[in-house]
Order: structure tokens, then C-alpha cells, then sequence
């Protein structure tokens, strides 16, 4: 689990972007390790992550699952296990539209990790939130990461950072480790 | 380099996800679905309405005698009564009959001056058309002014002679005609029915809808060696209108497009609204087959159903039209142009959302 940190605008996002293969670096490349080659699905993180507000919790986390082609039993028992160990099963049946900003985020990195993604992307995830939010969906990215995924957090808070594993800067277009 | 074939939706999901988000806002699928049906209904209540107008403007031309011609010949001489009569069994005349003559008459007693008709049965059933049934038995017929005037009711004798000094004869009245569209002046006289034999002056006859133009071209040499004319009976007439060019020139021929843009507005405004929630399935890897398939699904219970129970729903509660074969494929043509119409929108939506990136509609929805 790996920060990335720096001023907006110092190119974290960009970074991101790279790592996921949506841009084209100007020069150097982009190394995955085989096994989490082995899959390939790559997970966005965003500040409002992108969710159906309209319907549960639940059916929003198997949608990661459903989208590996997984069946409607598999997708229930990944999404519930997920789930269970971002501490989101008392909200389970609530419908999106009701849950707070953090919680949000914690059902979007519930459906990371039912997909099975390894590797997770993160892009100002805690922005906006406030610090038990905060401590919820750092606790959440974790999470994944205990699940065997790898996690890249592009931010600006410093509280996420020192939860990370790794921490690097971006300097000029250079990823200082620190 | 190794290909990588990732795993997406399965059918199934895809299906189930398109009914759970319709569950999930029931009240625009409402809003879609009674737009839909109210189209329908709208269609094939109005296309009936109009079709039923048509209809009767129709039955009211042919009632007044449009489909009625009369043949002379050209030089004023006799055509054959039986020859005429014989005209009726051509295929697409629905009857056929001859005027005799007209001969004026005294009737006995109150000295009145009237004219006698000397007709064919046919000639008096197209005539008076409500008669058609009972042409069989009919021998003499009051118009309907004459009988006011003159005291005349079925079964009433009349003695009528040539001049008033003449031998009266008693004729027996065996029917009283209503009043005559096609022909105004048989109302002031008295027809009496002759057998088909000795000669005629002219002959009418009334062609089934659509057969005028058939006709048109083998009644001319229908009396051999008597070159004739051939004319509407009526002014209104004009020989050669059908059902079916009426019927090409409705203005419910655009109740199919009306209905339709009501159901797109509704089905593409419900889409265009959910971008985000469609967006959300690209960005999951949903490939543009399976949103189609959703879409389809959605359409299917958003339009097709509807469209369904709106066009029985219309087909039940507006009054029987005319069972026209032209009516029916009328209203069948407008459905079935709407139900065409309905079957693109899935592949419209899909190109419509589609059209921007999906992070782009996610990004502008925030």
C-alpha cells in the first residue's frame, strides 16, 4: 500500500493514470508483478466514487463481482464477505442515496475486493470527509490491501499517507520515495 | 504479447440488473410506462376516430350515389332492358336496372297531375337503396313528397289515368320510399315496377367500392353495336373514388410518428437522466452488446408492454368501428408503424449514451 502525495496539480492523478494504462507516460514504463498480473482488473478509487444511489448496498458491491462474470450465489457471498470485513454489514439493505460520504466509499472499495481486483487506485479518497469517515475508508483500503491487493493512494492528507506502507512525492514529474 | 480476456456480465446479470434498477425508481418507470400506453391508446383511439369519419364520409357519398353511374347511348336510342338487368351479375356491380319512361298521369278523384316512373326492380333499388331488400315483391313505390302530398301509405289505391276524361286504372301502392339521395325528383313521383323486357332509356348501375375503375372500361361495350355514355347519376358522383384513396390522405397517417416522439421523449429523457448509473456499468467492463441487451429489456417493459395494453385498452373503450378490411389494415399499419418505430429506441439510446466516455458523464454528473 503506497501514497502518493504532493500539491494538486504536481500530477498524482496523472501518475494514476499511467499505472492504470488510461495515459501514455512520456518516457519510463509501467512494471506489474506476475501474480498480480494474474489479475488484471484494475479498481478506481475516487473522491465521490461512482455508485447507483437508488439501490442497496449490497447490489452495489456485487456489482463488482457480476462484473468478473461471477454467478448471482458467488456475487452474494464475495459482496457479503467484503462486506463483513469493511465492517458494512448493519448496512447491507440501506439504500445508497442514504448512506454518508464515508460509508460510500467504504461500499466502493467493497467492490473492489469482491471483484477480486489486486490492484486498487485510490485518487483523493478522503476528501471531503470527515475523520471518522476518514479513519473508516483508510481503514477499508487496509483492508484490500490484508486481502492480497495492492493499493495506490494519490493524496494530500498527511493522516492517509502515514497509513500507507510506502509514501512518494511527486517533484517536477519525479516520484521521490520518503 | 498476451491477450487478456477479461470476464464481464453474464446475461443473466444484465437482465436482472435492468429490472432491479427499474424496480428501484418506480415512479419514472410509471411515468414511462403510462406515457407509453397513453401514446398507444392516443393512437389507436385517434386513428379509429378518424378512421370511423372516413368511414362514414364514405357510406354517406355511397348512400348519396357516388359509386351510381348511368349509361345512355350516345344517340339517344333504346338499350335492352334484359341486357341491362344482366349488367347487375358482372362481378363488382352491386345492381343494375333501367328507366322505361316517364309518363304523366291524373289521379282520380282530387285530379292531381303526377308522374309515373316506369322502372326496372333494380333501377328502384338503387334508387331508393333501403328497398334493395324487398325488390323482389315491389310493383309500385311512392316517393316521399308525393306520398305526403297525395295521402299515400303502403296498401293505399290510387286511380290513376292518362288524361282526365280516360279510363282510370287502379294501381295498388305496396310501398312508400324515404326520401331519395340519389336521385331528389323520384320523391315527387310514382314508380311502377316493370319486368326487364323491351327496351330501356337508360340504365344505372351501382358498382361495389373499388370496382369503378374496372368498370369503367367494359360498361362502354357492354350493349354491342350501341356506342354509349357513361356518367355519375349524381352531381357529387365522381366515378373512380375508392375507400382506399380517402384513406391515403388522413391526417391520422401521422398519428404513429406523434405517438412515437412521446414515447422517445419519455424513454430517451429516463435514460438520458440514469447517464451515470449506464456510465457506471462501461466503467465495470459492461461491453455495448450487454448495455443493448438492458436497454432491450427496459424498452420491453417501458414500451412494448405498455404499447400492448394501450392499443387493446383503445381498441376496447372507443365505439366498433367500421369493419372495412381498408379501416382495419388502417389501424393495424398505424400500430404496427409505431411498433417499428418503438424497436430502434434501444439502439438510439444505446448510441446516446455511449457517445462520451464514461468517466467523462461520471466526472460532469460529480
Amino acid at each position: 500500500m503506497a501514497a502518493i502525495v504532493g500539491p494538486s496539480g504536481s500530477g498524482k492523478t496523472s501518475l494514476l493514470s499511467v499505472i492504470a494504462g488510461s495515459m501514455t507516460p512520456d518516457f519510463g514504463r509501467v512494471e506489474i508483478s506476475p501474480a498480480t498480473a494474474a489479475s488484471p482488473r484494475i479498481e478506481w478509487i475516487v473522491q465521490s466514487s461512482p455508485l447507483l444511489p437508488k439501490r442497496t448496498a449490497l447490489e452495489n458491491v456485487m456489482l463488482g463481482p457480476l462484473s468478473t462474470g461471477q454467478t448471482d450465489d458467488r456475487s452474494v457471498e464475495r459482496s457479503l464477505r467484503a462486506m463483513k470485513d469493511l465492517n458494512l454489514e448493519p448496512l447491507v439493505h440501506q439504500r445508497v442515496e442514504r448512506l454518508s460520504g464515508g460509508e460510500r466509499q467504504r461500499v466502493a472499495v467493497a467492490r473492489a475486493i469482491a471483484a477480486g481486483s489486486k490492484i486498487l487506485l485510490a485518487d483523493e479518497p478522503t476528501a471531503s470527509l470527515d475523520a471518522i469517515s476518514r479513519e473508516a475508508v483508510c481503514d477499508a483500503l487496509v483492508a484490500a490491501r490484508d486481502n492480497g491487493g495492492v493499493v495506490v493512494v494519490a493524496t494530500h492528507d498527511p493522516y492517509v499517507a502515514q497509513r500507507c506502507d510506502l509514501a512518494y512525492s511527486v517533484e517536477s514529474g519525479k516520484l521521490v520515495r520518503l | 504479447m498476451k491477450t487478456l480476456h477479461l470476464e464481464t456480465f453474464r446475461r443473466r446479470a444484465v437482465i436482472r440488473e435492468a429490472l432491479l434498477n427499474l424496480r428501484a425508481r418506480p415512479a419514472l418507470s410509471l411515468v414511462v410506462f403510462t406515457a407509453s400506453a397513453t401514446a398507444a391508446f392516443l393512437l389507436t383511439f385517434g386513428t379509429s376516430l378518424d378512421v370511423s369519419a372516413i368511414s362514414s364520409q364514405y357510406a354517406a357519398q355511397v348512400s348519396s350515389g357516388v359509386n351510381v353511374a348511368s349509361v345512355t347511348s350516345v344517340d339517344s336510342s333504346p338499350l335492352g332492358a334484359g341486357r341491362c338487368a344482366q349488367l347487375g351479375d358482372v362481378p363488382g356491380v352491386l345492381d343494375a336496372g333501367g328507366l322505361v319512361r316517364y309518363r304523366p298521369v291524373i289521379i282520380g278523384g282530387t285530379g292531381a297531375r303526377v308522374t309515373v316512373a316506369e322502372v326496372t326492380s333494380g333501377y328502384a333499388a338503387i334508387i331508393w337503396p333501403q328497398l334493395r331488400q324487398t325488390r323482389g315483391n315491389l310493383t309500385v313505390v311512392a316517393g316521399s313528397a308525393i306520398a305526403v302530398d297525395q295521402g299515400l301509405r303502403k296498401g293505399s289505391q290510387v286511380a290513376i289515368g292518362e288524361a282526365t276524361n280516360s279510363v282510370l286504372s287502379k294501381v295498388r301502392i305496396n310501398a312508400v320510399a324515404s326520401t331519395s339521395q340519389r336521385s331528389p325528383r323520384f320523391d315527387n313521383y310514382i314508380a311502377v315496377i316493370v319486368p326487364p323486357t323491351g327496351n330501356v332509356s337508360s340504365c344505372v348501375f351501382e358498382s361495389q367500392p373499388g370496382s369503378q375503375t374496372g368498370l369503367g372500361g367494359l360498361v362502354p361495350s357492354w350493349f354491342p353495336n350501341i356506342p354509349t355514355n357513361l356518367a355519375p347519376l349524381t352531381e357529387i358522383g365522381t366515378i373512380g373514388t375508392t375507400p382506399a384513396q380517402l384513406f391515403a390522405s388522413r391526417i391520422s397517417q401521422a398519428f404513429p410518428a406523434l405517438a412515437f416522439a412521446l414515447i422517445a421523449l419519455a424513454t430517451l429523457g429516463f435514460w438520458v437522466m440514469r447517464r451515470s448509473e449506464f456510465a457506471l456499468y462501461r466503467l465495470l467492463g459492461m461491453p455495448t452488446s450487454k448495455l443493448l441487451l438492458a436497454l432491450v429489456v427496459e424498452s420491453t417493459l417501458l414500451i412494448a408492454l405498455p404499447e400492448c395494453v394501450g392499443a387493446l385498452v383503445g381498441d376496447v373503450v372507443i365505439p366498433r368501428m367500421s369493419e372495412q378490411a381498408v379501416a382495419l389494415e388502417s389501424l393495424g399499419l398505424a400500430v404496427a408503424q409505431l411498433a417499428a418505430l418503438s424497436a430502434i429506441l434501444p439502439v438510439f439510446g444505446m448510441c446516446v449514451l455511449v457517445a462520451k466516455k464514461p468517466i467523462s458523464i461520471l466526472r460532469s454528473a460529480g
